[in-house]
C-alpha cells in the first residue's frame, strides 16, 4: 500500500476522532492507521540520522528493534491480521535489488534485559505480558541503561519522551490546514549521547525540536 | 543586375560601401542575438537548476516524512515568478507535492518523467531532478519555468540591435557619401575631360592629380595621353595643311594636263578621222589608176614590172582596209551617238550576212540562242559581233562552229561568241584587246590590221560593259562581253 494511501487512512480516521463521529469507528482501525504511518516513517529517519554508523553489525544489515509489545500489529483491508513492520521489512529486503537499501532485520524483546545490539530502537508505548517494565517511560529508562556507550537511534512511541533521552519521539498534531497528522520530536542531546553525530540538517526543518531539561 | 551596372560611379561606390556595411552589421547582429539567444537560455537552465538543486534537497527528508513540509516548499516559490508549475514525486512516481503559480498553470497531465532539462515546443522549459536523500533517491522534482522572461529579454536585444544596425547604417550611409568622394571625384574629372576632349578635341585640357595611389597616376597617364596627343594634333595638322597644298597643287597641274591631254585627244581624234577620211580619195586614186595600168599595159609589161604593179595595188587595198577600220575605231564615242532599243538576234543576222563569203568559203556554221533584245547603237553592235565571229571564222584549222548564247546578269546581258579555232595563249589575253597588237606576223597565213578587237573593247565599253576572253590553245576561244539590257 502506498504511502500516500496509508495517509490519507490516517488522516481520515483522526479527523473522524477529532470531529466526535469516531465513536462508530473501531478503536483499533485508527491504531493501525497510526502505527502504519510509524512504521513508513521508521526508516526515513533512519536514513536521516543513520544509526548504524557506530554498530558492529554486517553493514548491508538494518537492525530494528522494538522494546515491549508490539504495536505495529493490525488488520489489514481484507480482514486478514497483519504487521505493519515485518510487511515493510518483508517488502523492503524483497525490493533490495532495486532499491539498493540494506537488509531489514526485526527483533523483539519484551523487557529491556532481552535486548541485543540494534540500530533502531522503538520504544513501545504498550507493555507485554512479560514485561518488567510497565510504563513507556520505564522502558525508555531501562532501553537508555542498556544502551548506553552503544551507537542506537531510540524511537519513542509516545509525545515527550525526546526531552526524557529518545532522539525521536513520535506524536499526533495538525498541518497548517488543520488535517491531524502524525510529526516527531528531535532532541539533538539525546542523539549525541546516543553517539548519533551524522544528522542530515533536514531533520530540523521536519520536526519539533526538544531539548533536555 | 543590368540596372546597378548603369548607374553613376558615384551612387555605385555607396551603395558598394553601404551593402557591405549592411550585410557585415546584419550578421554580426544575428550572430550577437543567436550567441546570446544561447547565453541566455544557458543561464537560465544553470539558474534553475541550481534552484532546482537546492529545492530537491530541501524536500528530500519531507517527501517520505511530511509531504506538508514539501507542500510547503514547493508554495514557497510563489516568489519566483518564472516558474508555473512544480511537482515532486515520491520514488513510486506518485505526486506527493505540487505547486501552480495560476489557475491557468493548472498541469493537466502529468509529465512523463525524465531527467535534465528541455524546452517544451509552448516554450516553457522543464527540468528533473532527482530529489536525493542521504545517499538514496526517494523522488523527482519537476520544474516548468516560463520562458516570457527569457523571451523578453531576447526581444529588448534584438531592438537594441536593430537599433544599433538602423543607427549604424545611417552612419555608414553619410560616410560612405563622404568616402566615395574620393574614389569617384578623380574618375568623374577624368570623365568629364574625356567629354570635353570628345565634344572640342581641345587636346590642352588637364585634370587635376589630388592623390599619389593608382588613380593619381591613371591622372598623369592621362594626362601624359593629352600631351602627346596634342603634339601629334599639332603635327596632323600641319601635315594636313602641307598636304592640301600639295595636293590642291597636284590638282592644279592634273587638270591642266587632263585638258592638255583631252585636247591633245581631241585632236588627235580629228586628226585621225580627218586624215583617215581624207586619206581615202588619194590612195582610192592610186589604186584605181594602178589598176587600170595594169588593165592597159598588161600585154606591155615585162613579168617583174607587173609584179610590182601587183605590190602597189596590194598596198593600196590594205591600205584602204587599215584606213576604213581606223575611221570605224574612231567613230565609235563621238557626239552623236544614239542608243535604242535593238533586237540582238537581228544585229546577230545582219553581222552573219556580211560575213556570209567568209562563212561560206570556209563553211561555217553560225548557230545562237535566244537572244534578246539591248539598249545600244545598232551599227556598233553589228560591228562587234561582225568582227568576233569573223575572227572565229578567221582564226580555225577546220569547219568553224560559232556558237553565240545569252544570259542575263545583274540587269545587263551576258553574251557569249564561242568558237572552235586555233585558240589564244592566256599570257596574250590582254595584249589581244590593245589596238595595232597582233599575235600572227604579217607574213602569217591571218592577215589582219589589229584593230578588230581593240574596237570591239571600245564598243562594249561604249556600252557600258565589258569584255574578256576564255581560251586555250587548241581547244577553241570564248569571248564574253556585257551589255546593258
Amino acid at each position: 500500500m502506498s504511502a500516500k494511501v496509508s495517509l490519507a487512512r490516517l488522516v481520515f480516521a483522526l479527523t473522524l476522532l477529532v470531529t466526535g463521529s469516531g465513536a462508530t469507528l473501531a478503536q483499533q482501525e485508527i491504531v493501525d492507521l497510526q502505527y502504519r504511518r510509524k512504521v513508513e516513517m521508521l526508516y526515513p529517519l533512519a536514513k536521516l540520522i543513520q544509526p548504524e554508523q557506530g554498530l558492529a553489525h554486517s553493514s548491508d544489515t538494518v537492525v530494528v528493534g522494538v522494546l515491549g509489545q508490539d504495536p505495529f500489529q493490525g488488520i489489514d483491508s481484507d480482514g486478514t491480521a497483519v504487521n505493519y513492520l515485518d510487511q515493510l521489512v518483508d517488502s523492503s529486503n524483497a525490493n533490495r535489488a532495486k532499491t539498493k537499501r540494506k537488509r531489514l532485520v526485526v527483533k523483539r524483546f519484551d523487557s529491556a534485559k532481552d535486548y541485543t545490539p540494534c540500530h533502531i530502537l522503538f520504544v513501545s508505548s504498550h507493555a507485554s505480558t512479560t514485561s518488567e517494565e510497565k510504563t513507556i517511560e520505564e522502558r525508555l529508562r531501562a532501553a537508555l541503561d542498556k544502551t548506553a556507550g552503544t551507537t542506537v537511534l531510540i524511537v519513542a512511541d509516545t509525545e515527550g519522551l525526546a526531552a526524557k533521552g529518545a532522539a525521536i519521539s513520535f506524536y499526533l498534531t495538525r498541518d497548517e490546514q488543520g488535517v491531524p497528522k502524525v510529526a516527531f520530536e528531535f532532541n539533538p542531546d539525546a542523539a549525541r549521547r546516543l553517539g548519533l553525530t551524522k544528522i542530515d540538517a533536514g531533520i530540523y526543518r521536519l520536526a519539533r525540536i526538544s531539548r533536555d531539561p | 543586375m543590368h540596372r546597378v551596372r548603369d548607374v553613376s560611379i558615384r551612387l555605385k561606390l555607396t551603395l558598394l560601401l553601404l551593402s557591405t556595411v549592411s550585410v557585415a552589421l546584419i550578421l554580426s547582429s544575428l550572430s550577437h542575438v543567436l550567441v546570446l539567444r544561447q547565453s541566455v537560455r544557458d543561464e537560465m537552465v544553470n539558474r534553475f537548476q541550481t534552484l532546482a538543486n537546492v529545492l530537491a534537497a530541501n524536500i528530500a527528508p519531507a517527501l517520505r516524512l511530511d509531504p506538508a513540509a514539501a507542500q510547503q516548499a514547493l508554495s514557497d516559490l510563489q516568489v519566483e515568478n518564472a516558474i508555473v508549475v512544480a511537482c515532486a514525486y515520491d520514488s513510486s512516481g506518485t505526486v506527493v507535492a505540487r505547486y501552480e503559480a495560476t489557475k491557468t498553470d493548472v498541469l493537466d497531465e502529468m509529465p512523463v518523467l525524465a531527467e535534465g532539462f528541455h524546452f517544451t515546443p509552448l516554450g516553457h522549459l522543464e527540468l528533473f531532478r532527482p530529489v536525493v536523500s542521504s545517499g538514496e533517491t526517494v523522488g523527482t522534482l519537476f520544474l516548468r519555468v516560463s520562458t516570457v522572461e527569457l523571451n523578453r529579454r531576447l526581444f529588448r536585444h534584438v531592438l537594441i540591435a536593430v537599433g544599433i544596425l538602423v543607427g549604424c547604417s545611417i552612419i555608414a550611409a553619410l560616410l560612405a557619401g563622404y568616402l566615395q568622394r574620393v574614389v569617384s571625384k578623380p574618375i568623374l574629372e577624368l570623365a568629364q575631360a574625356t567629354k570635353q576632349v570628345r565634344t572640342s578635341a581641345g587636346y590642352s585640357i588637364r585634370v587635376t592629380k589630388t592623390s599619389n595611389d593608382e588613380l593619381g597616376a591613371l591622372c598623369d597617364d592621362f594626362n601624359a595621353m593629352l600631351a602627346q596627343l596634342q603634339i601629334r594634333d599639332a603635327e596632323i595638322r600641319e601635315h594636313r595643311l602641307r598636304l592640301e597644298r600639295t595636293v590642291q597643287e597636284r590638282t592644279r597641274d592634273l587638270e591642266a594636263k587632263t585638258a592638255e591631254l583631252s585636247r591633245s585627244n581631241l585632236e588627235l581624234e580629228q586628226f585621225a578621222y580627218v586624215a583617215s577620211h581624207d586619206l581615202q580619195e588619194p590612195l582610192r586614186m592610186v589604186a584605181s589608176y594602178c589598176q587600170l595600168l595594169e588593165r592597159r599595159l598588161k600585154d606591155k609589161l615585162d613579168a617583174e614590172t607587173k609584179k610590182f604593179l601587183g605590190y602597189c595595188i596590194d598596198g593600196a587595198v590594205r591600205m584602204q582596209g587599215l584606213i576604213n577600220d581606223l575611221l570605224a575605231f574612231s567613230r565609235v564615242g563621238r557626239k552623236g551617238d544614239v542608243f535604242r532599243a535593238v533586237e540582238s538576234l537581228k544585229v546577230v543576222e545582219r553581222a552573219t550576212a556580211n560575213l556570209q563569203a567568209s562563212i561560206q568559203e570556209k563553211h561555217a556554221h553560225v548557230t545562237h540562242d535566244d537572244l534578246p533584245a539591248i539598249q545600244g547603237d545598232p551599227t556598233q553592235l553589228t560591228q562587234l559581233f561582225q568582227n568576233l565571229i569573223g575572227n572565229g571564222i578567221k582564226y580555225c584549222e577546220q569547219e568553224p562552229n560559232i556558237h553565240i548564247s545569252a544570259q542575263p546578269q545583274d540587269g545587263s546581258w551576258h553574251f557569249a561568241v564561242r568558237d572552235n579555232g586555233i585558240g589564244i595563249d592566256a599570257e596574250h589575253f590582254d595584249r589581244i584587246f590593245v589596238i595595232f597588237q597582233r599575235l600572227h606576223g604579217r607574213g602569217s597565213k591571218y592577215s589582219g590590221t589589229g584593230i578588230g578587237l581593240a574596237l570591239c573593247k571600245k564598243i562594249v565599253e561604249h556600252h557600258g560593259g565589258r569584255i574578256w576572253v576564255e581560251s586555250q590553245p587548241g581547244q577553241g576561244t570564248t569571248f564574253h562581253f556585257t551589255i546593258s539590257a
